[in-house]
């Protein structure tokens, strides 16, 4: 049920390849967020935008001529306008960052996706008001933040609701960036969107490293079992099929809702402290090479 | 019947043309005095008509082409329905319902709005259900494509009592069926709006090109849950015409030195990329601040701070802290803002930060909690809350205030903007109209008036011959509608009014706004400048900013 921990810190291993992030959708990503600047710069009127973002622009000119592996450093460059002090990570930076401070509770971004009206809101809702209604499409993504009391320790979880319909797709890649945690949500009435799961599974593939974020398979709306389309044996096997965590719930009658997001939050701890660890020794060696330890932070693994 | 108009404050001269006569019969008799858009306000054609006796004329909308270049009569819409009721009938929440064009039920509705595909594939229906309709959708489409053939486009027709106006916005056409009073270019501004709505959540570019490579997609998968908010529109567009017939905005009434204060801290709190920072409760502008550049080199338009206000104002942003990409269509169709959209305080107070960075969540969500601490601090809450319980039950979370301010017995409601408004003004058009109160607290008597504001609206913006004063008794109210170079008014009396005491009442209304006016409107929208946000990197943003990926 649980997802393969990859030994050893290879990823942030300063070997030929340099600084980079070792996946590829990485500088692909930011890459192809959307580009509003330019967008808002090409109407008639807006002169106003040209000007201010000529500079900038002519320097991404550049940095898309440039092979893949330097492409990285001169981006995060670039990025400084906006976020001096970030280096090489820019593309995760933002929203991942799981502790804030020392003494601090640890930060986790959790991220919703699923299909149109699965239950995605209502989850979060539950979980975060202790509250149901018949919620409306929601627009773009919505977001709440909790913490989650584990007794030893607490965390605050960042949770991005996004929005389900097919006109936000392209952008939900925007949200799940720098996520540590998500909740991959289908109606167990509804087997297409069991199958957008799936669907939604590849693309965080491609976007993130195996075990680097924890995802959980979330049947919802049991409270429906007689229309059910998907049972819960095929939620389970894939889920296991995937490494995924899974479980069945319902928003409706608060069943498992709080239990799903405790389970993420305890999955995300234990990785943490493990990582923990992992950074100490890797620490050492970080030294010699005198990078800051603290940049590999991103990599929940 | 005389015309009185120098009893009023700015008077409007001499009166040339009077005439004593019905809409029809006007707008038919388009004789040899014609007023060519006099700029002059002492050249005023005052008009008057006699009280009618029925709400519809069923000759009213039949012989009105002259605007309309190519329009054809045909039967195409049976008026059959028609007789159902003159009013509507059973407006009441049936979006679901049937859909079948032979439908009693659906047939008797007073307007259909429709938008479909070029290739003839329904995308949006006000009533009914969209498949049900695909038949009568192939009509309009053949109906379109015929004249196109012809290397014509076809506008509007006319037929008996009904109007149907069609908007061609490329691959898309909107067509509008009406039996309400309301002109073709009114209908034709309701169908603009439609379409801004879409392309403020798709983005024109994006809907090109998606039947550019597709031609017979279905773009209801797009459009998904836009269906709600699209109805929403045309409700309230039915039911609270000021905003679109006027082209502006309506603002909280608020004291000058609360407005001002909360306009410099929306100055204050800024974060790289910022534009435009709105403050805004039940789809009302509290303040609004823009960034110096955006205002100075292209105008933010009244129709897409419309289309925030309303859109922020939806149910859906009830919860948390939202994020989105929201096209202005006027603006620029074809790119996307970020917007971060936020309720302060639990109220019905909404935050809303409009800016050109994707990644600017965490930037906005600080800025957010600077002006929820900076209204604290100036108690701003608390009067905004006082201004929102005011309104009465209807619209709980709109603040508004009643017609009795205004101390004019007889008045019963009324609209009104100013144009003699500095230049630094004019960036944000505004209106101001009161609560409707009794005996408009049905909705079919609120339809009533909102088809008489626009009857009034479109004699006054005539093209082929403009108004400048119509004093028009109806059955139920008398009415007076004035546009100056100061101010545009149509104002709802009681019917009992007599000219001169209609012409009191105005006066003393004019008087009113004119103290008022620090709180009823924005009179210095506050700037800031920001620096750029990070500039994404990405030649065609389109193929992933227009949020379509293709399955």
């Amino acid at each position: 049920m649980h997802l393969a921990l990859r030994p050893g810190g290879r990823r942030f291993d300063l070997g030929a390849e340099g600084w980079a992030p070792s996946w590829p959708g990485a500088a692909a990503s930011y890459l192809f967020s959307p580009p509003v600047p330019t967008a808002v710069a090409t109407a008639p009127a807006c002169l106003w935008r040209e000007a201010k973002f000529s500079q900038a622009r002519r320097r991404e000119k550049g940095d898309r001529e440039l092979p893949c592996g330097t492409q990285n450093a001169q981006q995060s460059g670039s990025l400084e306008v906006s976020r001096p002090g970030e280096h090489g990570m820019a593309q995760v930076a933002g929203a991942s960052r799981p502790r804030a401070a020392p003494g601090q509770p640890f930060v986790f971004k959790l991220v919703l996706l699923g299909s149109g009206s699965v239950g995605k809101s209502s989850l979060a809702l539950r979980y975060v008001k202790n509250d149901f209604r018949s919620t409306l499409p929601t627009v773009g993504c919505a977001f709440f933040t909790k913490v989650v009391d584990l007794g030893a320790a607490s965390l605050k979880l960042e949770i991005w609701d996004t929005a389900g319909q097919e006109k936000y797709h392209s952008v939900c890649h925007l949200y799940f960036r720098g996520a540590n945690a998500v909740l991959l949500v289908y109606d167990i009435t509804r087997k297409d969107s069991f199958d957008m799961a799936q669907q939604w599974l590849k693309d965080l593939e491609k976007e993130f490293h195996p075990g680097e974020i924890v995802v959980m398979l979330v049947g919802n709306k049991t409270d429906l079992g007689e229309e059910r389309e998907v049972t819960i044996e095929e939620g389970k096997e894939f889920a296991e099929s995937k490494r995924l965590l899974f479980m069945e719930t319902s928003a409706r009658l608060n069943h498992q809702v709080t239990e799903v997001f405790s389970a993420v939050a305890r999955e995300l701890l234990q990785r943490e402290e493990r990582k923990e660890g992992q950074t100490q020794r890797r620490d050492a060696r970080l030294a010699l090479n005198e990078r800051p330890a603290g940049q590999a932070k991103c990599c929940a693994r | 019947m005389e015309a009185g108009g120098d009893a009023a404050a700015p008077a409007p001269g001499d009166a040339e043309d009077v005439e004593d006569t019905q809409f029809p019969s006007e707008e038919a008799g388009d004789g040899g005095d014609v007023h060519e858009g006099s700029p002059d306000p002492e050249d005023g054609g005052l008009e008057e008509t006699g009280p009618e006796t029925k709400e519809q004329p069923p000759d009213l909308l039949s012989p009105l082409p002259q605007s309309e270049a190519p329009s054809c009569t045909c039967g195409l819409w049976s008026p059959a329905a028609s007789e159902n009721s003159p009013m509507g009938g059973p407006e009441s929440g049936s979006g679901s319902q049937g859909g079948d064009p032979s439908d009693e039920d659906w047939r008797s509705k007073r307007k259909h709005v429709f938008v479909l595909s070029e290739a003839g594939k329904p995308i949006y229906s006000r009533y009914g259900s969209v498949e049900a309709l695909s038949t009568t959708m192939g009509v309009m489409t053949a109906l379109v494509s015929f004249v196109q053939s012809a290397g014509d486009a076809i506008r509007a027709i006319y037929a008996e009592d009904h109007k149907l106006v069609f908007l061609q916005q490329g691959p898309l056409l909107l067509v509008a069926v009406s039996r309400t009073p309301q002109s073709a270019s009114q209908l034709r501004g309701e169908l603009l709006a439609v379409h801004a709505q879409i392309v403020s959540t798709l983005t024109r570019a994006s809907v090109a090109r998606i039947f550019a490579r597709k031609q017979n997609y279905d773009l209801r998968r797009l459009l998904a849950g836009s269906e709600r908010t699209l109805d929403r529109l045309l409700d309230s567009m039915e039911r609270d015409p000021g905003a679109l017939l006027l082209g502006a905005v309506r603002c909280v009434p608020l004291t000058r030195p609360l407005r001002e204060a909360l306009g410099a801290l929306l100055r204050r709190c800024t974060a790289p990329g910022l534009a435009l920072s709105v403050l805004a409760v039940g789809g009302r502008l509290v303040t609004a601040a823009q960034e110096r550049t955006v205002l100075a080199e292209c105008r933010l338009d009244p129709a897409d701070l419309q289309l925030l206000l309303d859109w922020v104002g939806a149910p859906a942003f009830a919860a948390g802290e939202a994020w989105a990409p929201v096209c202005l269509p006027r603006f620029n169709p074809d790119g996307f803002f970020y917007a971060y959209v936020a309720r302060l305080d639990a109220m019905p107070v909404c935050l809303l930060l409009l800016g050109t960075d994707p990644e600017a969540f965490h930037d906005m969500a600080t800025c957010r909690r600077l002006v929820e601490d900076g209204m604290h601090t100036l108690g701003a809450m608390r009067a905004l809350r006082e201004a929102a319980s005011f309104s009465n039950a209807s619209s709980a979370s709109a603040p508004a205030y009643s017609v009795q301010a205004v101390g004019a017995p007889g008045l019963r409601h009324f609209l009104y903007k100013p144009l003699d408004i500095p230049d630094h003004h004019r960036q944000l058009p505004q209106f101001t109209s009161p609560e409707l109160e009794a005996p408009y607290s049905r909705e079919e008597e609120r339809q009533r008036l909102s088809d008489l504001y626009h009857r009034l609206h479109s004699r006054l913006h005539s093209t082929s011959r403009p108004l400048r004063l119509i004093y028009h008794v109806a059955e139920k109210e008398t009415l007076l509608a004035w546009v100056t170079s100061k101010f545009e008014l149509y104002t709802c009396l009681s019917p009992l009014v007599t000219k001169a005491g209609a012409i009191l009442v105005v006066t003393k209304l004019l008087r009113w706004v004119k103290k008022e006016e620090d709180r009823l409107f924005i009179r210095y929208p506050p700037k800031y400048s920001t620096p750029p946000a990070a500039p994404a990197a990405s030649a065609d943003q389109a193929s992933h900013n227009g949020l379509f990926t293709g399955p």
